[in-house]
Order: structure tokens, then sequence, then C-alpha cells
């Protein structure tokens, strides 16, 4: 007998071809293959800044399609409580009713609450109170206000206890009671969500601590979609001595680190060292960090050698990749998963990361990569310096890296939680918590 | 030591008349003893000789529409006795010969003058006598005993609201001064502001800019005072929605000089799309304060009994039943509050009371004061501890004492309109519940915590307050003080120091 389909709704903040983003990519890739699949009809809606990208939102209207696609939609806003995640707008309600009363998802993805609202969550109960509602967490931001990074840029440290005490000594202006209001407001609306997903587990056991019940949460890594050509190999450079770094050229990247302990390496070494930052959005870099970066570059050894390469897009990244031999992911924030770290396996090439959040369980140190303590330039320098022109090194690690998890292991694993979920309660069996 | 023995002998007479020109013809051919003699009696009183304006300043000038006018500046009082203040507006002049300034010490001034016996700061608040025939034109002197130390050409008058505003941020300079030295200076103060702020609350529109579900019957109406922030309104509503969705309860928002009240308005109505509560939202055409936004909220409520509740205060996470419940249930003809407990689970208090301190200064004297204490402060009862601990911590507080506070608190609505309401005597806020309390112990009422009711007051900490808001709790304190001082529910500072 053939199973019904399954509505299957993602939720997603932004939409590749709206603003690239790494949530986006991960919501749009699960939607395809939901899309792609003959037991699930795939609907997606993309909550946007209607401020920020005008041309996607028709006056009037709160949701509209985008163009040339099927069942993809965009959620368009204009105002946001950035502190409580909600929008608390009639029309916005009224047309969210309908098109979840149109739609009649059977399982919602939520993958952002930025754009959306936690009220969604509420209106979708209320909608289709028998709706299975599932959560994936990409970043810190319901135990977090500071972008949702646990970071505490005051001390430069990761914030190890997300507490409202704390919370004020990064916003000073803002009171313990507001920071414990918060936390409730988002435990209430969290309340309401059927499962979690976290794509690592140190992710999922911070939520666990904030207060989601453990018996909630399931870790699925983001599924890395291969763009590697048939019969490829991998290769270096003659001298090993080139770095790279891929990601946003934002604060808790930790650019600052790797071009210090560039300048260490190379001060201590006769080989030329050269460090490619391929990276966007520099104009969010605050002015701080974007001097720290300056002063590590003062008066640099004339072996240093540092370009800037400009954004990068995930078409042309394997290739990019290839151009370095080492990739450095110096972030000092609690990375929840680390995109990146999926791209340079797919090139092979050997990683040098911080001990930061979902980094540790991904980096095993000597074998698919080196570690070394978040923001510790000498730490890294050291690693740099052992890596220069180390061929046995480079090829010991490089022949050890796999691919993180394919898309479709990945999303069987989402289709199992689908399923699991849509099942009578008394056949459904104990969802584990999986590494 | 050389001392003038006879005065008359050393009397300048010449230089008396000719400094004097309207003295020189009366006095013509007059015998000297005359002559001393009007020095002795008008000379003197009329300061002749002296050149007032090194004496006396005024520093600042408030006026209202309504012909109020808040006068500072400072005086040396060994030459200025007694204060005569003269204000002319355009061709009408008032004359305010009794003028009673508020003193207080500069020391910046007392070291020019040289008196370090006296205060020489003062302020004072000055009213014409009908505020309705009062004409406000463009010219505005001021003098003070005959010396024209003010003048504008181009005066700006406030509103009321906006004089009573900024006339109370002027007073801040008496009220960050310790309560012993400024008691008098309150208690004066209150009763010259008392009727410019009843002219504000008298001038206040309410409007009804939402209103869902009316048609609910309704057995409680909580009613919801909010001042200028009402940005945790809808987390307070997300935390109460699914009880208010159920229960014959409605809520009574009454927004006090909110900004984006519309905005508001809107926001609520997308809440109540998901969460179908009864709800009527009011907008006050300025800030009516606690006890007439209260009292309006009373006065449109459906339900026969009147829950008052702060903005900030939410029920507990866990077990919140008992606390839901104090919602519903009658308190009878009695006043019941909830206890009231910190963002962190600890006990804020369980129940008030109030004390009467002797407060006193080296130069005005020795006085009473009342303060309102709490109940529990500092206890370490959490929020779920279990009823026994709490009972036993409650049942040591003296009942005839103890007063609940307003930001939680139920009465029935016919109780309420038999006590007439909170008493708009206290200006904007504080006091007003205490006095309520004592009001309520005074007329035998039953007054009660509910100890099964425990919420959470998120009461912001540390945060400084402007100085208007010092001033007005300062004035507030002086008229509950003077109202209160003989009650016998008021203990003193030793039995105080007994009671936890």
């Amino acid at each position: 007998m053939t199973r019904p389909k399954l509505k299957y709704l993602t939720v997603a903040l932004y939409h590749p071809r709206v603003m690239k983003g790494g949530a986006q990519y991960v919501a749009k890739d699960l939607h395809d293959m939901a899309a792609a699949d003959d037991g699930f009809d795939a609907v997606l809606l993309a909550g946007i800044d209607g401020r920020m990208f005008p041309q996607y939102v028709r006056v009037g209207s709160v949701i509209s399609a985008l163009p040339e696609t099927e069942n993809e939609y965009i959620l368009g806003g204009f105002k946001f409580d950035d502190f409580y995640h909600v929008v608390h707008d009639p029309r916005r309600n009224k047309m969210l009713a309908r098109f979840l009363e149109d739609h009649q998802p059977d399982v919602i993805h939520i993958h952002h609450s930025l754009w959306v609202g936690l009220e969604f969550i509420e209106l979708c109960r209320k909608v289709l109170p028998n709706v299975k509602i599932v959560y994936t967490l990409h970043e810190y931001l319901a135990m977090c206000y500071s972008q949702g990074q646990l970071f505490r840029y005051h001390e430069r440290a990761i914030c190890h206890q997300a507490a409202p005490d704390q919370c004020v000594k990064c916003f000073p202006d803002r009171s313990v009671e507001e920071f414990t209001l918060r936390k409730r407001f988002f435990q209430r609306a969290f309340s309401k969500v059927d499962h979690f997903v976290s794509p690592s587990a140190y992710l999922a056991e911070r939520f666990i601590e904030w207060g989601i019940p453990r018996d909630k949460m399931s870790v699925i890594p983001n599924g890395h979609r291969t763009s590697r050509p048939a019969g490829w190999q991998a290769a270096h450079s003659e001298k090993l001595n080139v770095f790279g770094y891929f990601g946003q050229f934002v604060d808790a990247k930790g650019i600052d680190v790797l071009l210090q302990a560039a300048r260490v390496a190379a001060e201590g070494s006769d080989t030329p060292v050269e460090v490619k930052i391929f990276g966007g959005n520099k104009s969010h870099a605050s002015p701080d960090y974007l001097l720290r970066i300056e002063k590590a570059l003062d008066n640099a050894p004339e072996n240093l050698r540092v370009t800037e390469m400009g954004a990068y897009s995930r078409e042309n990244v394997f290739d990019l990749m290839n151009s370095v031999d080492w990739v450095v992911v110096p972030s000092v924030w609690p990375e929840t998963f680390g995109l990146v770290v999926s791209e340079a396996w797919e090139a092979r090439r050997p990683i040098l990361a911080s001990r930061a959040g979902g980094l540790i369980e991904r980096i095993e140190h000597g074998k698919n990569g080196l570690s070394f303590a978040p923001g510790s330039v000498s730490g890294l320098a050291q690693l740099m310096t052992q890596c220069i022109g180390n061929a046995a090194l480079w090829e010991s690690i490089s022949t050890q890296v796999e691919d993180e998890i394919s898309l479709d292991l990945a999303w069987s694993r989402h289709v199992d939680l689908a399923q699991l979920l849509m099942a009578p309660a008394q056949a459904r069996p104990q969802i584990a918590l999986a590494g | 030591m050389n001392m003038v023995r006879d005065v008359l002998k050393e009397f300048s007479f010449d230089e008396y008349i000719e400094t004097n020109s309207d003295l020189a013809a009366h006095f013509s051919g007059r015998d000297r003893d005359e002559i001393f003699n009007h020095f002795k009696e008008f000379g003197i009183i009329e300061r002749r000789g002296i050149h007032l304006s090194d004496y006396v300043n005024i520093e600042g000038v408030l006026c209202s529409d309504k012909g109020d006018f808040f006068i500072t500046g400072w005086a040396d009082r060994r030459i200025f006795q007694t204060i005569d203040i003269t204000v002319q507006v355009g061709y009408v002049k008032y004359r305010f010969a009794e003028a009673e300034p508020c003193w207080y010490d500069r020391v910046d001034v007392n070291t020019v003058l040289g008196d370090h016996d006296q205060p020489s700061g003062f302020c004072v608040l000055l009213r014409v006598d009908d505020a309705e025939a009062f004409l406000i034109h463009s010219a505005l002197s001021v003098s003070i005993n005959g010396v024209a130390l003010f003048q504008q050409n181009i005066a700006r008058w406030l509103s009321t609201e906006r004089f009573l505003h900024d006339a109370l941020g002027a007073c801040a300079i008496l009220s960050d001064r310790p309560i012993g030295e400024t008691l008098g200076s309150a208690k004066r103060l209150h009763r010259q502001f008392l009727p410019i702020w009843q002219r504000v609350i008298g001038g206040m529109k309410f409007a009804r800019l939402l209103s869902v579900d009316t048609e609910r019957k309704v057995r409680t109406s909580i009613v919801i005072t909010i001042y200028r922030k009402a940005d945790m309104l809808l987390v307070q509503l997300s935390e109460l929605a699914e009880f208010l969705e159920r229960a014959a309860v409605e809520l009574v928002i009454v927004l006090n000089d909110v900004d984006n009240a519309a905005t508001l308005a809107e926001e609520v109505m997308a809440f109540c799309q998901i969460h179908p509560i009864a709800i009527s939202l009011y907008q006050c055409s300025g800030n009516s304060g606690f006890s007439a936004g209260n009292n309006f909220g009373a006065s449109v409520a459906r339900g026969n009994v009147l829950v008052f509740m702060n903005p900030d205060v939410f029920p507990p996470l866990d077990n919140a039943e008992g606390s839901l419940a104090f919602l519903l249930s009658d308190p009878g003809d009695g006043l019941h509050g909830a206890m009231l407990y910190y963002g962190d689970g600890l006990l804020m208090h369980s129940g008030m009371y109030v004390v009467q301190d002797l407060v006193s200064h080296a130069s005005t004297g020795v006085g009473h004061a009342l303060r309102v204490e709490h109940f529990g402060k500092g206890l370490t009862l959490d929020i779920d501890a279990d009823k026994k601990a709490v009972s036993q911590a409650v049942n040591a507080i003296p009942q005839q004492i103890c007063i609940p506070s307003a930001a939680l608190w139920k009465i029935r609505k016919k109780q309420f309109a038999k006590m007439g309401g909170l008493s708009t005597d206290y200006i904007y806020a504080y006091y007003e519940d205490a006095a309520f309390g004592l009001e309520a112990l005074k007329a035998g009422v039953a007054v009660t915590i509910d100890t099964s009711a425990r919420w959470i007051h998120m009461e912001g900490v540390g945060k400084s307050m402007p100085p208007h808001v010092r001033s007005f709790m300062w004035l507030n304190r002086a008229h509950f003080s003077e109202t209160y001082a003989d009650t016998p529910h008021v203990v003193d500072t030793l039995m105080d120091h007994s009671l936890l």
C-alpha cells in the first residue's frame, strides 16, 4: 500500500536567491530533497526583511511567489522585534493563516525565528492543531542576543554561561529582568515545537542545558552535496605554504588571530608564507576588528604575503579550496557546525581549526585536521610552522579526511524524524539523541 | 573697643536726603529727629541706599498658560527678611505678598554673601487666583521686593502638564536632599502643587483604541495601567494567554503617555488573532498617573471583581495554578494581595507595612516621615517553596499592619467604589497603594495576602529616575506622612527592626 504524501513546509530565514548564507542553504537543500522525494509535497516559505529587499515584497501583500519556482514563497516583513523575535502584524497573521489553511502541511520545518517571528509557531498550532513542528537550530539566538554567537565581545571570549545577569554585561542598557523574560518568551514558544534538530552535539547540549528536553532533540549534521569531479586527485603547492581562510569577514571569525599567527610563523621561517582570505561582508566588521587586522600587518616580515580574494560562493568554493594547501578556521565563537569544514573536506584540504563549539567534535587532531585553542595566536602559529613544507603531514591528513554525511543521508534522517512524529503516539519509538 | 554710642549723632542726614530725591523736598527744613525716624520706620524696610540686585537674584522662571509660576533664585536673607513677589504679565500685575519660598543651602552663594547661618537658595511656586481668567501676553517681568530682576519680551508659556513636569524636575534640588532637611518644604510644595495636578488630571481624556470580545461574560476585570513604555505588555499577554483564552476574565489596559499607542493597538489585535482573549485598550491624552488611570480602568470594567496588576507582573513558570486561581476567586468584601517574587524566584515581599521614622536636621528641627517597608524582603523563600514553609513565615506577620502592594491586588468593584477608589491626591504615582491599604485597615476591611498566589514582579533594578519622578515621590511621601502620621496601623522604627 502506498503511503499518502506528506506535505512538508520548510520555513527559512531568507532564500539563497535573496541572500546567501549557511542556514538558508541548509533549508533550501532540504526543501529540494523533499521536492524530489516521491513521498513528499514540498513548500518553501522564506522570511525576509522587506526593507532590505523591497523588490521581493509587493505592496499590500505579505506573501509572494518567488519567480520561476514551484511552491517557493517569500514572506516579506517591514518590522521585527529583534529582542523577542516577534512581528505582531494582523495583516500578516491573516495571510499566514490562509496560507497554512491552503497548503495544509503535515510537517512544518522551521529553520529560524528571525523575520519569521515566534508567534508563527503559535499560529501554526492554532490553524493546524495536529501539525508536527520541527525546528532546526542554526545558531544560539534564542539564548544569546549578541548575534546568537555566545561570544562576549567585551571580553573577547566564548560565553559559557548565558544567564541573564551575564547578558547585561554585553548589553548594559538592558536589565536582568528583560533577559529573564526573553528566555521565558523563547522557551514558551519553543514548548510548542515537537522536535528540535541540531547540526552538532555541542549546539544540542547547549540548548538542552538551556531548557529544551533531551528527548526532543536530535543531532543531524548538515548534509553535504558533492561537487568533486570523478577521478579528481588532491594536490598541493610545492612549498606547502599557502593558507586559506573561507568565511565571513566579521569579528568572531578570528581573521585577526590568523594574521597575527601567520606573522609569527613568517618571522620564524625562511620560506615565504602566503595567506589568502576568501570572504565577504567586510562592511559588517567592527572598526575595532579592522584596526586589529591592520595592526597585525604593520611592519610585517617581507616573506609574509596576505591577499584579500573577495567573496566566494558554493559554486566555486571547490576550485578555490584547491588554490590553498591548508584551510584555517580560526573562529573565536563556538561555531554551531562549520560549513567550511565540509567544503574543505570535499577538497581534501587539511584543516587547522580552533577548538570552538561544533568544530571540537568534527576535527580529530592529527587525523582529519589540526586544532588549537580559540584565539590562541601562539597555538595557531606553532601549527602553521609545523605545516609549512610538511608534505608527510599534509598527505597523512588529506588521505584520512572523509566527506561529511551526504545530503541524501541527512535527508533520510529528516524523513525518519518526520515519519516518527507522524506516527501515532503509542507507536512512536523514543527519539534518541543521535550523533 | 570703639563703639558708636549715639547713632543719631553719627547718622548722615545730608547723604540720606541727597541720595533719596523723593525725601529732599518733603524733609526740607525738618528737624533731624524726624529724618532719622523716617529712616528707622521706612528707610530700613525699603532698603534705601542698598544696591538690591547685588543681594537677590532670579535664576529661572517657568510659567504656565494658566497663571502658574515657578521661580528659583537666591537672596541674602539678612537684607530680605520677607519676600514679596510681583509678576507682571503684559499690562496686569499679580502681587504675591505672602509668597512662601522653600529655602535650601547654596554653598556657592553663601560663600560669596558671607552668610553661613541660613540657606540662601530658594524656589517658590505661585498661582493666580483664577486660572481660567488668566491671560497670557508676550511680556513677562518678575520683581522681588520691588526690584525688577527678570524680564522676557517674548515669554514662553507652558501647558499645565508640561509646567508641572518641568517644575517638579526643578524641585529635584530639594528632593535629592535628606528628608529631615526638606520635609517641611515638601509638605508645603505638595499643597501648592496639588491644585495644579488636579487641573492636569481634570483635563485628561480617555479614548478607546480597541475592544475585543466585549460579549464575553466576565467575572473578573484585570486592570493594567501602563506608563510610557508598553514593551512588556505583549510578553505579559503571551504568558497569560492560555488562561485568558478560557477564563471569564477581561483585560482593561489604560495607556498613560504611551508613544505609538496606535501601533500597540495593532499589535494587540494581531495577538488576539492567535489568542482569543477579551481585552480593551484605552489611551489617555497624557499621563493621568497611577491612581486616575486605575480608577478609570475600574470605571469601565465589566467584572464584579477588579484585579489591579502592574505590567511587569508574571505568573511562575511552573505550578502556576494557585497563582492563576487568584485572578478568578472572589475576595468578598476584603482586599487581597499576592506574594511577589523577583525574577530569580526569590521572595520580593509578602505584603507591606508602614513605619514612622524620626527625621531631623540641625537647622529645621525634628519631624516624622513615613516609610513603606516590605515583609519577607531578603528571605530566601523560593517561589517553589512548599506551602508549609511559606505559611510559617507568613504567620509571623502581624496582620493588623499588613497591606498589599498595588503591583497585584484584587477587590470587589463595589468595595473599591465604596472606598472612593485610589486617592488622586498623590501626584502621578507612589504611596497611593499604601494609602489605600491603610484606609482599608482603618475602615475594618479584611486585608489578606494570599500565599498561594505567587507572582513574579520583574521590577527593573538599579535604573536611575528622572528628576521630576524623584520630586513627586518626595512630595507624595510628605503628603502620605502628613495624612497618616497618627494612624494606629503605622509602626515605629524600633518595631520595624524586629519585623521581618
